[in-house]
């Protein structure tokens, strides 16, 4: 039976026995109509038909109640309508408030900051992963990327297949390619470095985009010798050309090439994490290297047609990339993936935010345990009030309904408070870097969190004052009217209640210290782990050099990657002044520092085995080229056989270090030094179409053999890819030998004292070495260090302060109950004393009634947070979610927090005057 | 009797060419009053519910052809007399409205 009848036999169980399939049947009949309507109209249909439902039950109600004549004076009966009782109930109320300031600040104080941070938490639930991205209709745009091997690795497409892709498509109304890199602006103002982002021509009109001032790219800027333009960042033409208006048509020299303005970005524009200062089209000068299967850089955005889906769109270039893969032998093993892309953007937080989300949840839950708690009390209080309304005849509904009213009234004035700070905080986390949380400088509050918060202050109030309004509301008359009793409703219904909610708020608050414990710990896994490398009192900066001026020219006229003698020497000058300055103890430069990623993948050729079968068979490496002293600098052990020396030079014999990780993997079980290996695929296995071209078109002489390197070394591994990403097998080669045309180097400097000192007379050597040269990237590795850690540590740090305010609230709700008691209880224990019982004997069996309570709490927690365990998994490093040692430290503090809060009543319980007590009423 | 209904008297008219079931009675009192009326199953089953409690109209004999749930309506003598008198009185009320020039003749 379907939900709609389900409900009519619950809410109109008259007209449900009447005519119960005939409803049915006319729903059914009105829904299938309302689901070819759409999504929002369907919603619509069910939120009116439900309410309708309800109105129904009531009239139904109503009706019956008529019939059957009862003769009692309610209120709602008279012809009132809803609104003017509610505008009563609030007057009435907001009285209330005012007569007791204190309790009111208090419940309001807590409502504010619970409401306060739940906001909060979901504006970055909004921004973050439901907002749509600032392009046009963004839901059609996606991230298209091959992806490779067992676990479908996303990596980077060649040029030549995206053109193929963009050309033989049919799912895409564009398909766009982008990649980025660093470049130095000269000419002009001083040399700067910005990031570049180089695109495809149909790049704008793909994201919707259109620049403030000036055009975007045409198809013809694609060709080559027309592509020297550019369109820049509102930023950068603020701070380097004055916002001159008169900018579309200015040059501007990027590594030496000019290249004339054609538009300006509005200020608004982002692009993926990036702070894009430049924008250049991309093209590729006939039988450039970069332009051929040599070069995998490039990723793909794609605007779907309407009425395609991504996984057509995926299936679609699948089948253009299988053909490529058929006919030229290559890419093996690659699919092409279409993900929407705000999932791409933001897929790495969204665990973490709505785990967050929960956690301050929770939070709130236990906000509202304690108000009702304070609540409960105070409407036992009121019990005579109660009590003389009821007997003149007012219906338990009604008074229900008043201490409803109360309830949502505070919570509606705390969620105004609570605005206030969620404004204040959204302003906060604007400031968090873009790098750690997506689109956190979009935060801030709008309408569907302003709903949001209504909604909880509306539900919190409902919640937190539901079990009062009915508690308090209880009561037989002749008992409460008698003159002398004080709160002696405080039956045993009352004071289960109240425990229930203590139990319950400690059981959350464990559940909450749980997640952060393990966060913790999962820090500290972070920190502590051994990186393969000492990164303090490193420095590293960037030299990026522009290859028209370092590379020597090949036949065909271009930068050749064999004629590196400019470059190496620069790097060699470089290093060696560097190792000459006071302070500095060892001085190198390699092509990729650990943790900034894997940069330079190539595949080794084991010279000591048969040849595998084809390309794919040779193992995979992360490739490194080194100048100077880069091992003792970055504190990379060398485990077995030596480091480079400055007598491995380009006309010395060609040898290589490798890492612990790659001797594990290709020589097991023999000794790696000695052993030959090249870095160049051997002919042989090349396909022969792209080996004659190459030769051809002069980027590789007749008679090419890779060179051979022996193995001269076992490196420890370093920790490359990454803080959290396991090592990957690593050929270091000295820069002499196999630069191969890389001209982009990390200078790396460990330091006697603080490594920031030595960056001015570094840039000294380098602008002495090349006055048009910039440096960039200028980093410690120790701030590296807390960069990449930087996620994880706000995680924690956020989770930790919403379990911190957890244990402080159950800490007050277990003193606030028990204080409560003890006063509920004093003649009790009055008489206890005087009957005999030592001081010592109270203070235990109250302070054993709070334990309970606690221990009750913490063994509902520990359940509850061992089954919600799986939901951390992805967000801790190396520790289970099941830590034993985790669960144990968090019970014992909440323990130990119980125990204190129930000392104080305790105490106060054991100190009690037995004749004082039974005096009183 | 309590005076009929907005939506009381539109079931009515609905039934008036012939018995109806409810679904097809809603989407008829939707139409004829331009949209105005929408009503929702539970209100529109309520109406027919005490329309027929009131011996306005009555369950007729269900097409074979038709769900086996669904239950048709039709008018009763009763109910005719009912909407006659209805529209009665509203026609009275109208030829008073046009006297006193708020209303014009003819529209």
């Amino acid at each position: 039976m379907g939900l709609y009848r389900t409900l009519l036999r619950h809410v109109a169980p008259k007209l449900d026995r009447e005519h119960g399939p005939a409803v049915e049947e006319m729903f059914d009949m009105r829904l299938a109509e309302m689901r070819t309507a759409g999504r929002r109209r369907l919603a619509w249909f069910w939120i009116r038909e439900l309410v309708g439902l309800l109105n129904t039950g009531a009239s139904q109600r109503a009706i019956e109640r008529r019939l059957t004549q009862r003769q009692r004076f309610h209120d709602h009966r008279s012809g009132v309508p809803m609104l003017e009782t509610l505008m009563k109930d609030t007057q009435f109320a907001a009285r209330l408030m005012r007569r007791s300031p204190g309790f009111t600040a208090v419940v309001l104080l807590t409502l504010a900051v619970g409401i306060g941070a739940n906001t909060v938490m979901f504006s970055v639930v909004n921004t973050v992963l439901l907002r749509p991205l600032p392009y046009r209709n963004a839901d059609a745009l996606t991230m298209v990327r091959p992806v490779g091997g067992i676990n479908r690795t996303p990596g980077f497409a060649a040029a030549p297949d995206f053109y193929r892709y963009r050309a033989q498509n049919r799912s895409f109304e564009y398909l766009d390619a982008f990649y980025g890199r660093n470049g130095n602006l000269t000419g002009g103002a001083e040399a700067v470095r910005v990031p570049i982002l180089i695109v495809s021509s149909g790049f704008f009109v793909n994201l919707g985009v259109q620049p403030a001032v000036g055009r975007g790219f045409t198809p013809d800027d694609e060709q080559w010798g027309a592509h020297q333009v550019a369109v820049i960042s509102d930023g950068l033409w603020k701070r380097r050309f004055g916002q001159n208006a008169a900018i579309v048509g200015q040059s501007m020299l990027i590594d030496g090439q000019p290249h004339t303005i054609v538009g300006v970005l509005s200020p608004a524009f982002a692009f993926l994490n990036a702070d894009t200062q430049v924008v250049v089209p991309m093209s590729f000068a006939p039988g450039d290297n970069m332009n051929s299967h040599n070069n995998y850089f490039l990723r793909m955005i794609g605007r779907l047609k309407s009425g395609r889906s991504a996984a057509q769109a995926s299936a679609d270039l699948n089948a253009i990339s299988d053909a490529i893969i058929k006919e030229e032998s290559i890419n093996k093993g690659t699919a092409i993936s279409v993900t929407r892309l705000q999932d791409a953007l933001v897929g790495p937080v969204r665990t973490p935010v709505l785990v967050l989300l929960g956690a301050v949840g929770f939070v709130l839950l236990i906000c509202c345990a304690n108000l009702a708690n304070l609540l409960l009390a105070r409407g036992v209080a009121r019990q005579r009030e109660v009590a003389v309304r009821l007997a003149i005849g007012a219906s338990r509904r009604r008074l229900v309904g008043q201490f409803l009213t109360e309830s949502v009234l505070l919570s509606l004035i705390g969620g105004v408070l609570a605005l206030g700070i969620a404004v204040l905080s959204a302003r906060g986390v604007n400031l968090i870097s873009r790098q750690v949380l997506p689109r956190a400088e979009d935060v801030h509050i709008d309408p569907n969190v302003l709903l949001f918060s209504f909604g909880i202050a509306t539900i919190t109030g409902v919640l937190m004052g539901l079990v009062p309004a009915f508690q308090g509301t209880r009561l037989t008359l002749a008992d409460d009217l008698k003159e002398g009793s004080r709160g002696s409703s405080d039956g045993r219904g009352s004071r289960r209640l109240r425990a229930t909610m203590v139990v319950a708020e400690v059981a959350l608050s464990l559940v909450l210290l749980a997640g952060a414990g393990l966060m913790i710990k999962s820090m500290h896994q972070m920190l502590t782990l051994d990186a393969g490398f000492t990164g303090d009192r490193v420095l590293t900066l960037q030299l990026n050099l522009p290859a028209q001026k370092y590379m020597g020219l090949g036949p065909n006229g271009r930068p050749s990657p064999l004629l590196m003698d400019k470059a190496q020497m620069f790097f060699d000058q470089a290093t060696a002044r560097t190792r000459a300055l006071p302070g500095a103890e060892f001085v190198g430069a390699i092509n990729g520092i650990p943790l900034i990623g894997e940069v330079w993948g190539k595949n080794v050729t084991l010279l000591d085995r048969p040849l595998p079968s084809d390309l794919s068979g040779l193992p995979p490496i992360q490739y490194r080229v080194v100048v100077g002293d880069y091992f003792r600098a970055m504190g990379v052990r060398i485990l077995n056989g030596r480091a480079f020396t400055d007598r491995d030079a380009n006309d010395a014999p060609k040898v290589a270090i490798i890492n612990r990780a790659m001797a594990k993997r290709d020589y097991p079980n023999s000794d790696p030094i000695g052993k030959l290996i090249t870095v160049n695929p051997p002919l042989e296995l090349l396909p022969k179409k792209m080996v004659e071209d190459s030769i051809r078109s002069g980027n590789l002489p007749p008679n090419y053999a890779p060179p051979k390197f022996e193995i001269v070394g076992v490196a420890d591994d370093a920790r490359y890819g990454g803080i959290t990403t396991p090592a990957a097998p690593v050929v270091y080669v000295p820069y002499a030998q196999g630069a191969e045309g890389s001209t982009s180097l990390y200078l790396v400097a460990r330091t006697a004292g603080d490594p920031l000192s030595l960056v001015g007379p570094i840039r000294q050597i380098v602008a002495e070495l090349d006055r048009d040269q910039p440096v960039a990237g200028v980093a410690t590795m120790d701030s590296r260090l807390a960069t990449s850690v930087a996620r994880p540590r706000l995680q924690t740090t956020v989770f930790s302060v919403f379990a911190l305010m957890a244990i402080l609230l159950a800490a007050i709700g277990i003193y606030g109950v028990m204080s409560y008691s003890v006063s509920q209880r004093a003649k009790e224990i009055g008489i206890r004393l005087a009957l005999g019982s030592s001081r010592h004997d109270v203070l235990m069996l109250v302070f054993r009634n709070g334990f309970v309570l606690a221990a009750a709490g913490i063994v509902l927690g520990v359940a509850v947070a061992l089954s919600l365990a799986r939901v951390m998994r992805t967000m801790v490093f190396q520790v289970s979610t099941t830590d034993p040692v985790v669960f144990g430290a968090i019970t014992l503090l909440l323990l130990a927090t119980a125990a204190f809060a129930t000392w104080i009543p305790a105490r106060r319980a054991a100190r009690l005057d037995p004749i004082a007590t039974l005096r009183t009423d | 009797m309590t005076p009929l209904s907005d939506l009381a008297f539109h079931v009515l008219l609905a039934l008036a060419e012939g018995p109806s079931h409810g679904y097809a009675i809603g989407k008829d009192v939707e139409e004829r009053s331009g949209g105005r009326l929408d009503p929702t199953t539970g209100t529109l089953y309520q109406v027919l519910q005490r329309l027929a409690a009131d011996g306005l109209i009555a369950t007729a004999k269900s097409p074979a052809a038709a769900d086996e749930r669904r239950k048709y309506f039709a008018l009763t003598a009763r109910g005719r007399r009912a909407a006659a008198a209805e529209a009665a009185r509203l026609d009275a009320l109208v030829r008073v409205a046009r006297k006193r020039k708020l209303y014009p003749q003819g529209a």
